[in-house]
């Protein structure tokens, strides 16, 4: 059946998973669909952008090791002077501080940058962050070679770090619930998706909406489904699971603890259509 | 839904539907509610009333396929098959045509095999893939068509109503019961 074209076929790999509200799902979606991809053979680089740093956790990426945090801060510096490390040769001090901040093979075909930097924000301060955008842009650019995705997890706000996530993808997948603060929220994202792209001076494609913790059997649900459903930008539902928490809860990812559960087939279909087409 | 700001739910939704790419978006229901939803479809249904713009499509169908002939003894039968993705419709129209010495028996019969899926909250994707039509006066074969894949999904709206399923595709409203 007819469908809109996958990121695979319209040659995107960068992607954000972003919304300024909390408890969205934004930390499960992210590693759920960047191991599912890298279970079905993609190379695949995942960056938390999160300073709560649940995604390194989950990955065992804790520790003494450089990480977002470091590239945004030297970037930002860097940034600093009149454009210094601007061409080849600072392009290529970039990417390599960037090589050091990953951490290989979290998993088969997975790669991870992590941040565990929970003050990031009061410690580097919004105006250095900023200055890292354009550079930190061109270093995921440059790793696109590499892999197949890169994936950016985001933390629940629309501050400095988000922007500078944003900037730098391709596409944003945004995790949603069904609740009225949805509507509101979503059109703030989709504004800021559009600022971001305007700075950066490309398009940034607002790519899939994806409805977690659906339920069944609730009027109200039913409501927004029917609201939503006019959108033209793909929306993928997930099911209410309760083998999301405690997959996560033991550091498992949900293909290892549940894969033949309705939520991982919920996963799947956004892999195998909005990403692999 | 709230209403708070002075901008309500309808004009947000409003704003958001010119967001995202120019072609048409996708809804892709959770597995735990389209596999329930599949399962109630799967089966044996019969058309028990079948409405074009209000008027019976059997009516419709004399007035636009016979020209307006008489047709007597009209019936008009209708089945929906769904199978896994897969739905077979038969219809099948006959009657007497003509009057006095120039009637003779006449009968319509189309088969057609439908890929579905679920498109969204009530709404059905339809693809016809292959078919054919016939059509029998006097006993003789007077038209047979085959029908192609369309090529093109055609989104059917659907809902249960009861025991029943009611299928909406514009002005065209069917009512299905489900076969023993």
């Amino acid at each position: 059946m007819s469908g809109t074209p996958s990121l695979k076929a319209l040659g995107l790999k960068i992607v954000a998973v972003a919304n300024q509200k909390g408890g969205v799902g934004k930390t499960t979606t992210v590693a759920t669909l960047a191991s599912g991809l890298a279970r079905s053979g993609q190379k695949v680089l995942l960056v938390d952008g999160d300073p709560q740093g649940n995604l390194s956790l989950l990955f065992g990426a804790t520790g003494k090791h450089p990480e977002l945090g470091d590239i945004l801060e030297t970037l930002g510096s860097r940034a600093d002077g009149a454009g210094s490390e601007n061409g080849e040769r600072g392009r290529r001090g970039h990417r390599a501080l960037m090589d050091a901040c990953i951490v290989k093979r979290v998993r088969r075909s997975l790669d991870i940058v992590p941040l565990s930097r929970r003050h990031l924000r009061t410690e580097l301060g919004d105006a250095l962050i900023e200055r890292a955008e354009k550079p930190f842009a061109g270093v995921m650019e440059s790793l696109k070679a590499s892999y197949d995705w890169i994936l950016l997890d985001t933390s629940p706000s629309n501050g400095s770090l988000e922007r500078v996530l944003v900037a730098a993808s391709e596409a944003v997948v945004v995790p949603l619930e069904f609740q009225v603060f949805s509507l509101s929220g979503l059109e703030a994202i989709l504004a800021d998706i559009e600022e971001c792209g305007r700075r950066a001076e490309r398009s940034i494609r607002p790519h899939a909406l994806v409805f977690t913790k659906a339920e069944n059997g609730s009027a109200r649900v039913d409501a927004y489904r029917n609201l939503f459903a006019s959108f033209r930008i793909p929306i993928f539902e997930v099911c209410k699971s309760e083998y999301v928490p405690r997959s996560m809860e033991r550091g498992r990812t949900l293909w290892e603890a549940a894969p033949a559960s309705l939520v991982a087939k919920d996963y799947r279909t956004i892999i195998e259509k909005s990403f692999l087409g | 839904m709230a209403k708070r700001t002075g901008v309500t739910s309808s004009e947000i939704t409003e704003r958001i539907k010119s967001a995202g790419s120019a072609e048409r978006g996708s809804y892709n229901l959770s597995a735990a509610t389209a596999e329930p939803l599949r399962r109630k479809l799967r089966g044996r249904w019969t058309v028990a009333s079948h409405e074009v713009a209000g008027e019976a499509y059997l009516g419709r169908f004399i007035a636009r396929s016979l020209k307006g002939l008489l047709l007597r003894q009209g019936a008009y039968r209708a089945e929906y098959e769904f199978k896994d993705r897969l739905c077979l419709k038969r219809v099948e129209i006959s009657g007497i045509l003509g009057e006095g010495e120039e009637s003779a028996v006449y009968r319509y019969r189309l088969g057609v095999a439908l890929s579905w899926d679920l498109a969204g909250p009530g709404l059905l994707s339809i693809r016809p893939e292959l078919g054919y039509q016939c059509t029998e006066i006097g006993g003789d074969a007077a038209a047979v068509k085959e029908l192609d894949d369309a090529g093109e999904d055609v989104l059917v709206g659907f809902r249960f109503d009861g025991s029943d399923l009611v299928l909406e595709e514009g002005e065209d409203r069917k009512i299905l019961e489900r076969m023993p």
